[in-house]
């Protein structure tokens, strides 16, 4: 049921707040993003993204806005807030750090 | 996030919905037809209703919205099933509310510390005897001993005194009616040593303490109630017993120490006389000591006991203790209730976990009329934690509605606890507060979990499939189903069992107290109490004149048998205890004393209560008259117990006894009678034996008067009473109370004594008018109208001026008629008329409601029990139904409060009853 089994736990949080760096947008928009960008591997699923884009609103890391999309009907853009802009900093040296890790040992083997 | 809830939920709908609408718009674009596309989309995003609850759950205040939700399908749920709600709501809240009322009274009793400085380092400390059986033996100390321990101990670092056995009659200044107050007596150190300080003026210091001192301390409710809190009092005079007492000072209001009863308080030493500060056998002070902080008490209390083991031996010839005991300041002040309150409290638990299991096995009946919807709600998504979380929120529905109606509940349990159980210390402070509130919401939370976690977690967590299809057959309970509940059922019967014993053992010694032989007449016998003033009757020759014209005119009544006087009824336990010698037998061994309870009766008791008279003989109204002369005849009567003890195998008649307390002469045995209440008695000082001298009035104690009344026979005995003193040596109309109220004109029936009420809100007054008129309006209206008077009585005596009851009962005294009840007369609606009544119920519920009001006492006064014996039933029953003519004639009869008869009296009380 579109569970992130093939992303790391937490990264969800990381790819969207990497994706609204760039600037806002909604929800389709960063799934779509976040598909493209990643040559179409990582898939995430609405079940996964809605509640991470609500509990990083409720944490403040981003914040939304009610706008009019290109089709001309109002949605939901989310963008980065300066609390969003330090954590993404913080969680992009933690991943840069776990990710080189597992590279060193992967390649080794 | 709290609030706009439903706003956010519908922008999340919106923006879901958007998500969709791009997806299909995606799907058309890569060339679908529009159906297609649709569906598509609807399959690759899933179920919107999970995502939406997913999106939910990560809101803050999430829970909230749960709790509500669980609570609106609880109301529901429960609204189809009102007959099973109402009867668990009833349930929950009888167990919860008796819960409840006792816990607030054994907070108030057991729990609260006493207000006063560091508690726990305060102990009250007792004499014992050596050969005391029972733990419970705690004996009051003698001023002696204790300025002795006092002087020669070190490991307490203050020892002081008080006692509280006085009485006084507070006059009225201004148009205040007299009222008797009960005082209490501490020697200058008490109120430092418990740390209590005046909140105006001052408390006694060592000069006032002092054999009449006239410096007096007043509780906050006499203040509030009597003096209507007006600080000038301090530093004015009042009158005690028409002597006139400077207000020194007022206490806190949280000083209700011992009880509430104690009114005022004067220096120990005003109410000792001198003789008597440093004797060692009269014992009626109480000892109350602070712990020294860096001493144990066991250490402290052996330096004590050395030197009551060295007063014991110095004063061998005397009723001395042979050590000390002590025991803690809330021990001492909850002695007799701790037991029955333990118990209670047992019992209420026991009710309480019986109603969990009722209600729990009720919930699991209901679950299996529910399984369906409980399975279909599985099969639809449900997690078994949210369908207990649900089930558990109607069973917090149901305790928390049984819980509030419950806590009412207790407000008027509480009430009628503090009240009926009148020897309760500090009941009346009992009262509902946060602590109670929160013990009432944590039972709650018990009952919640006891009644509702088991039926829940049994409904939930079966397969969906097997339940649908059992359910759909409709067969009765699940055979774990049918276990669960068998063991439910097992478990509250066996707790019920349990209780069940319990209040049948308290039933068969309570029967077995109901019928134990009392070795007297107690069957038709009234008794009552009452005192003459002292100022009018202050020669025996008057007391005894008194009592004679009393005895006579009783004894004229119709339907009476015989009539005796007496100190006190048998069966009222240690009223007096003397040490004792008998001349002819050698002496006793040092250390080893003869002991004894002593009453005083006349000619006429033993015939009165039908003890027995097994040798010699009884007074006569010869020896009675003697009495007066202290150099003639001094006679006795003893018990068969006492000879058994001290004349075994020899003649006691002709043989004396001494009493060294009293005088050097000795006393005369003359006869021997049937042991009376010997059971009830023995219990109060094991090793006693009775003996009784002839009643000689100044010898009377004073008497507390409890009363119950039956029928027109007690008003014809109040009456008596009230008319033999009519014809007494004073004749002129006045006040009863002191010399001090001459100046102040009261009307006569306006009364003389009253009756401070336990409670300071609960102000009651009474009146030999009242008295009568008490009674001359119990012997028409219905007996079941006892609460209603009481209630009206009360309102009377609260809000309603002094001036006007005096007016009606003025103006019923001038025409002539009697008072058909104060209460009746200023408060207006007329009781309805009456027949007769005399049955037991009756006296229960008039014992309860009216005649408290009408008991009053009244100090430095003789009084004397009066007991006689009606005819046999048939005869009582058909005076009862005579009561009407009786009536009649007693309504002619003139007024007679306003003459000087007793000051106060009792009104008459059945003896079984007073056991």
């Amino acid at each position: 049921m579109g569970k992130p089994s093939d992303l790391v736990q937490g990264t969800l949080d990381l790819l969207i707040m990497k994706t609204l760096s760039l600037g806002p947008k909604h929800g389709w928009a960063i799934a779509k993003r976040i598909q493209q960008v990643s040559e179409e591997v990582l898939q995430v699923q609405q079940g996964s993204l809605y509640p991470a884009l609500h509990r990083l609103e409720q944490q403040g890391w981003i914040t939304a806005k009610w706008a009019e999309s290109d089709t001309g009907r109002q949605a939901k853009f989310y963008s980065l807030t300066a609390a969003g802009r330090k954590q993404l900093q913080t969680e992009l040296a933690a991943w840069n750090r776990l990710s080189g890790a597992i590279n060193l040992v992967v390649r080794e083997v | 996030m709290l609030v706009r809830r439903r706003g956010f939920g519908e922008r999340l709908d919106d923006e879901l919905q958007f998500h969709l609408e791009q997806q299909i718009a995606e799907n058309e674009a890569n060339g679908m037809d529009p159906d297609e596309a649709r569906y598509a989309a609807l399959r690759a995003f899933g179920n919107p209703v999970a995502w939406r609850d997913e999106v939910r759950a990560t809101w803050s205040w999430n829970w909230l919205e749960l709790c509500w939700r669980d609570i609106r399908y609880g109301v529901r749920t429960l609204g189809r099933t009102p007959a099973f709600f109402v009867i668990a709501v009833v349930v929950m809240a009888l167990c919860i509310g008796a819960s409840t009322a006792l816990f607030t009274v054994v907070r108030s009793v057991l729990l609260t510390p006493l207000p006063f400085r560091e508690p726990d380092r305060l102990v009250m400390i007792y004499e014992r005897y050596r050969t005391d059986q029972s733990p419970d033996d705690y004996h009051v100390a003698s001023p002696g001993d204790f300025y002795d321990w006092r002087e020669q101990t070190h490991g307490f670092e203050d020892m002081a005194a008080w006692e509280a056995w006085s009485r006084y009659n507070l006059s009225g200044e201004r148009a205040d009616l007299p009222e008797v107050v009960h005082a209490g007596a501490g020697s200058a150190n008490f109120f430092p040593l418990l740390g209590v300080q005046a909140v105006l003026g001052r408390t006694f210091t060592e000069a006032d303490d002092h054999w009449g001192a006239d410096t007096v301390v007043l509780t906050w409710s006499l203040f509030e109630r009597r003096f209507h809190a007006d600080p000038s009092i301090v530093g004015r005079q009042i009158h005690l017993d028409a002597r006139p007492y400077t207000v020194i000072g007022v206490l806190p209001r949280s000083f209700t120490y011992p009880d509430a009863n104690v009114q005022l308080w004067v220096p120990y030493q005003a109410v000792t006389p001198p003789p008597y500060l440093h004797h060692h056998a009269y014992r009626q002070t109480r000892v109350v000591a602070r712990l020294r902080p860096d001493v144990s008490l066991t250490t402290a209390l052996s330096q004590v006991n050395l030197v009551q083991e060295q007063l014991h031996r110095q004063n061998a010839d005397q009723n001395v203790g042979t050590g000390v005991t002590s025991r803690t300041l809330n021990d001492d002040l909850a002695r007799d209730v701790k037991k029955p309150l333990t118990l209670l409290l047992g019992a209420v638990t026991c009710l309480l976990l019986i109603g969990c299991l009722n209600v729990a096995n009720l919930l699991v009946a209901c679950g299996t009329a529910r399984q369906k919807e409980v399975a279909i709600r599985g099969a639809l998504g449900a997690r078994r934690l949210a369908l207990i979380r649900e089930q558990l929120t109607e069973s917090l529905l149901i305790c928390g509605v049984g819980g509030a109606t419950g806590v009412l509940l207790s407000l008027a349990a509480t009430k009628w606890l503090a009240s009926a159980w009148t020897n309760l210390p500090s009941a009346t402070a009992a009262h509902v507060d946060g602590a109670v509130l929160a013990f009432a919401c944590g039972l709650v939370g018990i009952a919640t979990l006891l009644a509702g976690l088991l039926p829940a977690i049994l409904s939930t967590g079966h397969a969906a499939l097997p339940m649908l299809q059992a359910s759909s057959r409709a067969v009765g309970g699940s055979p774990s189903r049918t276990a669960v509940r068998k063991g439910l059922l097992t478990v509250e019967i066996g707790v019920t069992v349990v209780l069940l014993i319990a209040a049948g053992l308290l039933l068969k010694n309570f029967l077995r107290l109901r019928t134990t032989a009392l070795g007297c007449a107690t069957d038709n016998v009234l008794t009552m109490t009452y005192t003459l003033p002292t100022q009018t009757y202050d020669t025996p020759e008057k007391v005894t004149a008194f009592h004679e014209r009393l005895l006579d005119r009783v004894a004229a009544m119709p339907g009476v048998r015989a009539v005796g006087l007496g100190e006190t009824v048998p069966g009222t336990g240690e009223v007096e205890h003397d040490i004792f010698t008998i001349p002819e037998h050698p002496p006793q061994r040092a250390g080893d004393l003869l002991d004894a309870l002593i009453r005083r009766a006349d000619p006429g008791y033993f015939d009165a209560l039908q003890i027995p008279l097994l040798n010699g003989r009884v007074f006569t109204r010869q020896d009675v008259s003697d009495r007066a002369h202290p150099r003639r005849g001094q006679q006795v009567i003893v018990n068969h117990e006492f000879v058994r003890r001290h004349f075994a195998g020899e003649e006691a008649i002709g043989k004396h006894v001494a009493i060294p307390l009293w005088s050097d002469a000795q006393y005369e045995i003359v006869g021997v009678v049937g042991d009376a209440g010997a059971a009830a008695d023995r219990g109060a000082r094991s090793g006693t034996a009775g003996l009784a001298g002839p009643d000689h009035a100044p010898h009377c104690r004073r008497l507390a008067g409890q009363s119950q009344l039956r029928g027109h026979h007690g008003a014809g005995l109040c009456r008596a009473v009230v008319g033999a003193g009519r014809r007494g040596p004073v004749r002129r109309p006045c006040l009863p109370d002191d010399a001090a109220n001459q100046g102040a004109r009261y009307p006569p029936g306006a009364g003389s004594a009253a009756r401070a009420g336990a409670s300071p809100d609960a102000v009651r007054w009474s009146a030999p008018g009242a008295v009568r008129a008490g009674l001359g309006h119990r012997r028409e209206p219905r007996s079941h109208l006892g609460h209603p008077i009481h209630a009206l009585w009360n309102h009377a005596a609260r809000s309603d001026g002094v001036r006007r009851r005096r007016h009606h009962a003025d103006r019923r005294s001038d025409t002539g008629l009697p008072h058909p009840g104060l209460a009746r007369l200023t408060t207006g609606p007329p009781a309805r008329a009456p027949r007769r009544i005399a049955r037991p119920v009756d006296h229960w519920i008039l014992s309860r409601s009216l005649l408290p009001v009408l008991t009053f006492q009244t100090s430095n006064s003789y009084c004397a029990n009066l007991s006689f014996v009606n005819g046999s039933s048939s005869r009582m029953r058909s005076n009862a139904s005579r009561g009407s003519s009786s009536g009649t004639r007693n309504k002619k009869a003139p007024p007679t409060c306003g003459s000087k008869g007793p000051e106060a009296i009792s009104s008459p009380r059945f003896f079984k009853s007073s056991r």
